[in-house]
């Protein structure tokens, strides 16, 4: 039985969106304290939508696929929906994840969220913060 | 496995040599049990017989005085509680932080027994100090129990003089020879205790030994028959042991030709060529062994970089992990001193007979290509480690 989805695998072997973007609007990052992965989005916000994302992530095969898929689903998203992304909806965009892969999903709904509450406060994250 | 596949996790288990499997099919046609008194318990008996001979040879003991067991982790928890449990489970046991779990989790068990145990730290090369087993020797030490070589870095460690001192001592010395049988000599160890598991150089899984020497007293783990000396009871594999010693004679005919130069050649190839991904690191030094080649790779993780080297068809191993997002740290790398961040970024890469210079060149340059492209990914995340 294959360990990773077929999307995991692509969005692991072909990453996508990845590197930080220069004159970004908003970043959020994300780290989980006990296994190490992390994940740092970047992104520029026009009309309480993402406009364009990018990522940098250091961790778990599933971290990293993670990482490139919430690049691709968050943009266009609109804010509000960022905001309330839960991990079950990261897990369907991975096309399912096994339950020892399932952490990587929280981190994602937790980086996600991350950005649109650093949107509407006007911070940015210099550091991880702990989530995952 | 395809062309285009390259195994090289051989310290997790090796492939089966044809001469062993031959050998366990002939093992299985035999029908007899070995202690059955008939011709077809005879026969049974002795091919058993011939193979504790060949065994023995590799070990340099008598054939009396091996024990087969089930592999490794059994001999390992035969020579442990065997000892202090022919003993009260009283006493002091000298191991290393470094052993393998099957030698650790006994020796905290017996600690929970009440056994006293010390664990002797390594230095940052990866080897014990004989000088620091020495140390840690007291009046009522019963058994000193160091691996030949560290299953995760290849570090040999100096069991020569280690059994120098505990001889002096009086002192049992056991030593787990998983990583070396088939590989170095054993012979002149001077050990009392010695396990090997055949599925670690082409012989079957589910066989390996221990080689007990006359004299020490030991207690049974499996009772309740008079196989193996009463040190083990149950029917013997009989197969089993005919596919190892099938092993053991292929491995000690190789160990007289130019294999091992041509093992160290083929590591330096490899380590040679990961260098040219930069940021790396070999994680021991000298004295090391050729199959087993554990380096780290700075700004990524090594699991994440062996799942890419699985998906190209190349299995390696790593001693770290994320499961369900809890941490596993190889407790070797961090007791040498590394950092918890970097032990996560070692792989290890074991070589067996069957790898070629071309399997070498592909796994430099599918590893050189992946290493730059998880650093990519990773960015200055990556770089903060």
């Amino acid at each position: 039985m294959p360990r990773f989805s077929p999307e995991v695998i692509d969005h692991f072997t072909n990453p996508r969106n990845c590197g930080r973007l220069a004159a970004a609007d908003v970043t959020a990052f994300v780290g989980n304290p006990v296994c190490g992965d992390q994940i740092l989005l970047t992104a520029r916000v026009r009309d309480d939508e993402i406009s364009e994302v990018t990522f940098e992530a250091f961790g778990c095969s599933a971290a990293l696929a993670v990482a490139s898929i919430l690049t691709e689903q968050l943009d266009g998203m609109a804010l509000a929906d960022v905001a309330v992304l839960n991990p079950d909806r990261v897990a369907d965009w991975a096309g399912g994840l096994s339950p020892d892969q399932r952490h990587v999903a929280v981190l994602g709904g937790d980086v996600a969220r991350r950005l649109a509450e650093n949107h509407r406060d006007g911070v940015n994250d210099e550091a991880p913060v702990a989530g995952g | 496995m395809s062309q285009a596949e390259v195994y090289l996790d051989y310290a997790a288990t090796a492939p089966l040599h044809p001469s062993a499997a031959i050998a366990v099919q002939r093992g299985q046609s035999l029908v007899g049990n070995p202690s059955s008194s008939h011709e077809a318990g005879r026969l049974a008996a002795d091919a058993l017989g011939a193979a504790r001979r060949s065994v023995a040879r590799l070990l340099g003991f008598t054939p009396e005085e091996v024990v087969f067991t089930s592999g490794g982790s059994e001999s390992d928890a035969l020579a442990l509680w065997g000892t202090f449990a022919a003993r009260g489970f009283s006493g002091h046991l000298v191991t290393t932080s470094i052993e393998h779990s099957a030698v650790l989790e006994n020796a905290r068990a017996l600690a929970d027994l009440g056994v006293e145990v010390t664990f002797v730290d390594p230095q940052p090369s990866g080897h014990i100090d004989a000088a620091d087993v020495g140390a840690a020797l007291r009046p009522n030490t019963v058994l000193t129990s160091v691996m030949h070589a560290n299953n995760e870095t290849g570090a040999i460690q100096p069991i020569e003089h280690i059994a120098a001192l505990t001889r002096h001592a009086g002192v049992a010395l056991h030593t787990d020879a998983v990583h070396t049988a088939g590989k170095l000599d054993l012979s002149a160890l001077g050990a009392t205790l010695i396990s090997v598991s055949a599925h670690k150089f082409g012989g079957p899984r589910g066989i390996g030994a221990l080689a007990v020497r006359d004299g020490h007293r030991l207690a049974a783990v499996i009772r309740g028959g008079a196989q193996e000396s009463g040190l083990r009871a149950g029917t013997e594999n009989v197969a089993g042991a005919m596919g190892m010693a099938a092993a053991v004679d292929n491995c000690m005919r190789r160990m007289t030709s130019g294999y091992r130069r041509e093992m160290y050649e083929r590591r330096l190839r490899l380590i040679s060529g990961l260098y040219e991904a930069g940021g790396v690191e070999v994680n021991v030094t000298a004295p090391v062994l050729a199959e087993t080649v554990s380096v780290r790779f700075a700004g990524i993780r090594g699991d994440t970089l062996a799942d890419v080297l699985d998906l190209q068809g190349i299995y390696v191993s790593t001693g770290s992990a994320c499961h369900a997002g809890q941490d596993s740290v190889s407790h070797v790398l961090t007791a040498q001193g590394l950092s918890e961040d970097a032990a996560r970024s070692a792989v290890r890469f074991s070589l067996g007979p069957e790898v070629s210079d071309a399997d070498i060149d592909r796994v430099v340059a599918v590893t050189t290509q992946a290493v730059e492209r998880l650093r990519r990914t990773a960015g200055a995340v990556g770089a903060r480690r």
